[in-house]
């Protein structure tokens, strides 16, 4: 690791300690400065407002925990129906912990004033484009029926997790959920996503196999 | 509307626009009272605590900016797309008004406390229950395969809000989106169910 980026480790986990604790509202830039042992100007010199650094902060625990299912993405080999039942639960997992879940209710409640909302939904494309990336190849090989990659990527997303977390936003679940509910849930979404995008020339075979239990899952 | 019923709605309408202004936190009973006209313990003789007089003003707007979405829904043996792509741009218009979000982002803000998100689930899951009758029936009308109504219900409303309700409600897009944004995500969204929903052609009798 370069000096450069363990400084900016350095000042994301301080700032991500306090910002768990404190909550962003009651979380000063000279706090993490001090906390990170560095002077303010340091801090804004990688982070240029809090905004951006409780953005960076939540995105680099998602860097974190879903960079090896995404990685199994970008393998040329990598089994569809494998990988698309990984990424539904690791994203779950993930985006259900309590301190996802917190740092969501955060940026949710503050959306209307403040640009953290929009800055965190504009860093997380990039994991959309990559799932989209890995459709599109699916879809040309003809696994997928051909449609648009970005939208099959976020329906699959939605399936996987839209459910389960607006419970656990709510309160209403445990965070983490169950592997029991984790499982239940990327089952489904995996199952109805083959059945949207079954490729067309084999619809009444595909949907004949998708009806059963042969469904390819590898859930376990 | 009885008098009491009116006064308590009086003190939800008062109460709501308070809450929206300065959030749960910098709101007090006390200022409750002064704007609705009335006294302390009239406010505490409707609603024993300020969280449940938020949970109850939460609860009463999503009703009422919710009211009639599925009074207009059509008999699924008229056309199920059809019936199901007006239901479908109906929810996300009024899911994505300014005023459903801002309640949806109070709601969630204060989920934690007392078990106010848990209990707004609750008091607002007969909204998914009416979504999965109206499956159900589609379903025993052949119009659809069967499955777990409910769990159906669930999966229309992901597909239809998937991206387009995160957006807006991160702010990350204006709010209301427009209405060629809600159709295009309606007619995505019930394209992809019925697929997913599709009779199975080997037990279909149709």
């Amino acid at each position: 690791m370069r000096k450069t980026d363990r400084k900016r480790r350095q000042i994301l986990d301080a700032a991500y300690r306090l910002f768990r604790d404190n909550g962003f509202e009651k979380t000063t830039m000279a706090q993490v400065a001090t906390a990170a042992g560095g002077s303010k100007a340091t801090v804004y010199n990688y982070f240029p407002s809090k905004e951006e650094l409780f953005v960076e902060c939540v995105t680099s625990l998602c860097d974190h925990y879903l960079d090896a299912a995404f990685a199994g993405l970008r393998n040329p080999r990598a089994d569809l129906s494998a990988a698309l039942s990984r990424l539904s639960k690791n994203t779950p997992r993930l985006t259900c912990t309590p301190e996802m879940v917190a740092a969501r209710r955060l940026l949710i409640s503050n959306a209307d004033h403040s640009g953290i909302g929009s800055l965190f939904y504009g860093r997380t494309r990039e994991y959309v484009r990559d799932l989209a990336d890995f459709l599109r190849r699916a879809m040309d090989s003809g696994q997928l029926r051909k449609d648009d990659p970005v939208l099959a990527a976020q329906q699959l997303r939605a399936l996987a997790e839209a459910e389960i977390l607006e419970r656990c936003l709510l309160d209403a679940e445990a965070m983490p959920p169950s592997s029991a509910t984790i499982s239940r849930t990327a089952r489904n979404a995996v199952k109805l996503f083959f059945r949207i995008y079954a490729p067309l020339r084999h619809a009444t075979l595909d949907q004949r196999s998708a009806s059963g239990d042969t469904v390819p899952d590898s859930s376990g | 509307m009885r008098k009491t019923d009116q006064k308590r709605q009086h003190i939800l309408d008062t109460a709501y626009r308070l809450f929206r202004s300065n959030g749960f936190e910098k709101t007090t009973m006390s200022e409750i009272t002064a704007a609705a006209g009335g006294s302390k313990a009239t406010v505490y003789n409707y609603f024993p605590s300020k969280e449940e007089l938020f949970l109850e003003c939460m609860v009463n707007i999503t009703d009422h900016l919710l009211e009639g979405l599925f009074a207009g829904l059509q008999d699924p043996k008229a056309d199920v797309s059809a019936a199901l792509l007006n239901l479908g741009k109906d929810i996300l218009r009024l899911t994505c008004t300014p005023e459903m979000l801002a309640s949806r982002r109070l709601v969630i803000a204060e989920a934690a406390r007392s078990g106010i998100g848990k209990l707004f689930h609750e008091k607002t899951l007969h909204y998914m229950q009416e979504l999965a009758a109206f499956l159900r029936g589609a379903m025993q009308d052949g119009y659809l395969r069967e499955a777990d109504p409910l769990q159906a219900a669930y999966d229309f409303r992901a597909l239809l809000e998937a991206d387009i309700l995160e957006r807006c409600l991160l702010g990350a897009t204006k709010a209301p989106p427009s209405a060629a944004a809600v159709s295009r995500a309606a007619r995505n969204a019930v394209a992809a169910f019925l697929r997913a929903y599709a009779m199975d052609r080997t037990t279909s009798g149709r």
